[in-house]
């Protein structure tokens, strides 16, 4: 018991040692940066003077009556739940395609897993040109129309560039869970006379509820907190039509606006934190409720 | 028995064709990167007539190609390498710690927070904090910051999988005179192999494909990495798509190497790691 009690008093200055060099890192380039961000949303901050002035709430009461502020929101919003929506519907109908077995299945899988490789910013530039006036869209449609000039347009734009890079992927997750079903419910199923959309509906999807929480979770909370493919593809516009809650702060950083800027980092953190939550523990109830 | 088949014919025959729209952007990419002007312009999507590689010579020469690779290469390979590393052994200490128990399940608790915040969150005082401690516009500074943003997703991977290495094997080795350090060092981490290769994936892609810290932190042309330079590429001067297209291609090119020689393994990874950003 004595030797025990050594050993473990021994390593505990060996587990702080081992600990210690992340823990810095951490604190030091993520926990601190983070506080300071909260604390730069109460001044005026311009991102150059670090004297910065304290201002009190000034900056969140501006938020409340910023329109463009609550039209990126709206735009986010759209987003992610356009993005969900399109990427777990279409890669649902491939996982079940892919759940048969056929020659060049593997092939199959590593090209359509592929997008999600690319960089954002060079998938940007692909769905540009796909949308440009003499891009790829124009030759199957006819037309030289400037497709991502248009606010009508420019953010299912978005929502198709960013289903693309991650439609594979989650297809990926949903196959896994499709090949882990027993077949025995699916013979029993078929006895039972349960077929087609019917046989979806009542065995199938339910069964694809752990793989469902974790692409609807990914897919929403990841387009969220979308950056880098807006601003390369469309940098907020046609006139803010596709601004996220990102650009629109990274925008607010370029105008030395910094203090308003991390209010909104700020505010944007709240946001994704509870909807994160709210939605996590939705899917998670959910599952359980099924099995 | 004959209509199954049949539909299952037309399921494959669906399956394919809808890969061949999936894959058609990349396709698409690699063709018109290989055409020269006059043949972009007459026809850009029809099939390539003739094969010329100037638009990678141009492209090579006006993104700084050599520059931008070894920034990229040298920056991802640095913090994946010391960021699994650095994980891997906090996930250790936090899990096996058994004096101060709350106190290590506390810094556990405080890595696990940090899951849950956007990278936005410290973009606006970054450039500010990295000035004040003399590692402005420095590669380290920015490999600490890629470090730091992904600890909390990297010590909560390596949690569960340290739990799998039997604690018996720990205690046989202290038993017959191993140190902490080698237990660690010879039993733990080599058991730890496939995660660790696992989380090595992972933050390759996380980190080359990053585009938010590099543009904040990165400054003058010579210290851009491949993302970066692919953005100012446009800005920088008006460029035809063909000569574009080579340059995304150049871009994109170490990872798509990379992806067809271990996709099986970066398939599994990046489901078994949930990488989705």
């Amino acid at each position: 018991m004595i030797k025990k009690h050594k050993l473990t008093y021994r390593n505990f200055y060996f587990y702080i040692i081992l600990i210690a060099p992340l823990a810095a890192i951490y604190i030091t380039f993520f926990i601190i940066p983070v506080f300071q961000s909260m604390y730069f949303s109460f001044t005026n901050f311009d991102g150059l003077n670090p004297n910065a002035r304290f201002i009190g709430w000034k900056n969140f009461k501006v938020a409340i009556h910023d329109k463009n502020l609550y039209s990126a929101l709206g735009n986010t919003v759209f987003q992610a739940v356009g993005v969900t929506i399109l990427q777990n519907v279409l890669s649902l109908a491939l996982a079940i395609g892919l759940n048969k077995k056929f020659k060049g299945r593997g092939f199959v899988r590593t090209l359509i897993f592929a997008p999600c490789m690319l960089a954002p910013v060079v998938v940007a530039y692909l769905w540009q040109f796909i949308f440009a006036p003499t891009g790829l869209l124009n030759a199957l449609v006819g037309g030289e129309k400037v497709w991502l000039a248009d606010a009508s347009f420019a953010p299912y734009g978005i929502v198709i560039a960013h289903s693309w890079i991650w439609m594979g992927y989650t297809a990926t997750i949903y196959l896994a869970n499709l090949q882990s079903i027993s077949s025995d419910i699916m013979e029993a199923a078929n006895i039972d006379g349960c077929k087609g959309l019917q046989l979806f509906r009542r065995v199938t999807f339910p069964m694809l509820a752990p793989s469902f929480t974790i692409n609807v979770s990914l897919a929403f909370t990841g387009s969220l907190k979308i950056f880098d493919l807006v601003y390369a593809m469309t940098d907020g516009g046609p006139n803010g039509a596709t601004e996220t809650l990102s650009t629109y702060a990274f925008r607010k950083m370029g105008t030395n606006l910094n203090g308003y800027a991390s209010a909104i980092t700020v505010l944007m953190m709240i946001f994704i934190v509870i909807t994160g939550q709210i939605l996590t523990q939705a899917l998670q109830k959910r599952e359980e409720a099924i099995v | 028995m004959v209509i199954n088949q049949r539909s299952n014919k037309i399921t494959v025959a669906i399956i394919f064709i809808a890969t061949a729209v999936i894959f058609y952007p990349i396709v698409m990419m690699l063709t018109i990167s290989l055409k020269s002007e006059a043949e972009f312009l007459k026809s850009p999507f029809g099939p390539l007539l003739s094969v010329q590689f100037q638009n990678y010579v141009t492209a090579f020469k006006q993104m700084n190609y050599l520059t931008s690779l070894r920034n990229s290469l040298v920056l991802t390979s640095i913090s994946a390498i010391s960021g699994s590393f650095l994980y891997a052994i906090t996930a250790y200490a936090i899990a096996r710690a058994k004096a101060a128990r709350k106190f290590f399940k506390g810094l556990g608790i405080f890595f696990w927070v940090g899951l849950a915040l956007p990278m936005q969150v410290i973009m606006v005082p970054l450039v500010l904090w990295m000035k004040t401690l003399h590692l402005g516009g420095h590669m380290i500074g920015l490999i600490l910051v890629f470090v730091a943003t992904n600890a909390a997703y990297g010590v909560f991977f390596f949690t569960g999988f340290v739990s799998t290495v039997p604690l018996s094997l720990e205690e046989a080795a202290t038993i017959d005179g191993a140190s902490p350090m080698q237990t660690l060092s010879r039993i733990v981490l080599p058991l730890l192999k496939t995660p660790i290769v696992t989380l090595l994936i992972i933050m390759v892609l996380r980190v080359y494909n990053n585009f938010l810290f590099p543009l904040i932190l990165l400054q003058g042309k010579n210290s851009r990495t491949l993302p970066l330079t692919i953005y100012f590429f446009k800005g920088d001067e008006i460029v035809s798509w063909n000569i574009m297209f080579a340059a995304t291609t150049l871009t994109v090119l170490p990872l798509m190497i990379f992806y067809f020689i271990f996709q099986s393994q970066i398939i599994d990874g990046m489901l078994s790691g949930g990488v989705k950003e």
